[in-house]
């Protein structure tokens, strides 16, 4: 079973990875000068479900003659490079330090198992140009569906076969449905 | 300071961090870094993410 495919398609897909996109932080205007900070990720992962992306992309092609399909934004969660991610840096040019992980600790093992509940790693087969790579499940963010329409021809980089988005999927709503329980104090 | 160009199209100026030194022969020796092996063609996911901010003026200074 291969667990990427590297052929694109005329529309966004669930499990898509895509290089160099932007997301806008904000956008703020002081007296008639306008502001727009933007990152700029080397990497992302598309997690909205793909019925919705397809019933998305029917919609604005006309095929479903309403806008009740239609979606205002696409999920995105960045992917980081392994080592970036084990060394904390991967954060480092927008100037936030993150918290490195000893490759040989626990919590090192357990990143590789994705049985970190934050982190998915992902290793790519060896015909895929992509270092291992992580996706933080922390920083998801939402992409205008124009915008990444219009990212689809050129940026697209490979998608996570079928089996393998789900395992993303789930865990990622598994993360985003967590219960965070206050410590208790004996 | 950006200005408004005639046309009303606004004209800016970008202002970003610097890429960050890529990470190709990082950890070699780690059993899942083989991929940083691979020299043959573009490879993904070596950058970190990088911050840009434009600033422009939307007060045509010329009316």
């Amino acid at each position: 079973m291969k667990i990427v495919n590297t052929e694109n398609q005329d529309r966004i897909l669930q499990g898509d990875i895509y290089k160099d996109i932007e997301y806008i932080e904000y956008i703020r205007d002081e007296s008639g000068v306008i502001e727009i900070s933007k990152i700029q990720f080397p990497l992302v992962y598309i997690m909205t479900q793909d019925c919705d992306l397809q019933q998305d992309h029917s919609s604005r092609d006309g095929v479903i003659s309403s806008q009740d399909k239609i979606l205002l934004s696409v999920l995105a969660t960045p992917i980081y490079n392994y080592d970036h991610v084990i060394a904390g840096t991967h954060l480092s040019d927008l100037n936030m330090k993150m918290s490195p992980i000893d490759r040989k600790s626990t919590m090192g093992k357990l990143l590789l198992q994705n049985k970190l509940e934050r982190y998915h790693f992902i290793e790519f087969p060896e015909d895929v140009h992509i270092v291992p790579s992580v996706i933080d499940f922390k920083h998801y963010f939402s992409l205008n569906v124009e915008y990444l329409r219009s990212k689809n021809p050129t940026n697209f980089v490979c998608r996570i076969s079928e089996l393998f988005r789900e395992s993303v999927s789930y865990r990622f709503t598994n993360f985003l449905g967590r219960i965070g329980l206050p410590e208790i104090n004996s | 300071m950006a200005k408004n160009d005639n046309d009303g199209i606004f004209s800016g100026e970008y202002s970003q961090n610097q890429t960050s030194t890529d990470n190709l022969t990082a950890s070699t020796a780690d059993a899942t870094s083989t991929n940083f092996d691979k020299i043959d063609s573009e490879i993904y996911g070596t950058k970190k993410p990088k911050r840009i901010i434009f600033k422009a003026n939307l007060i045509n200074e010329d009316s």
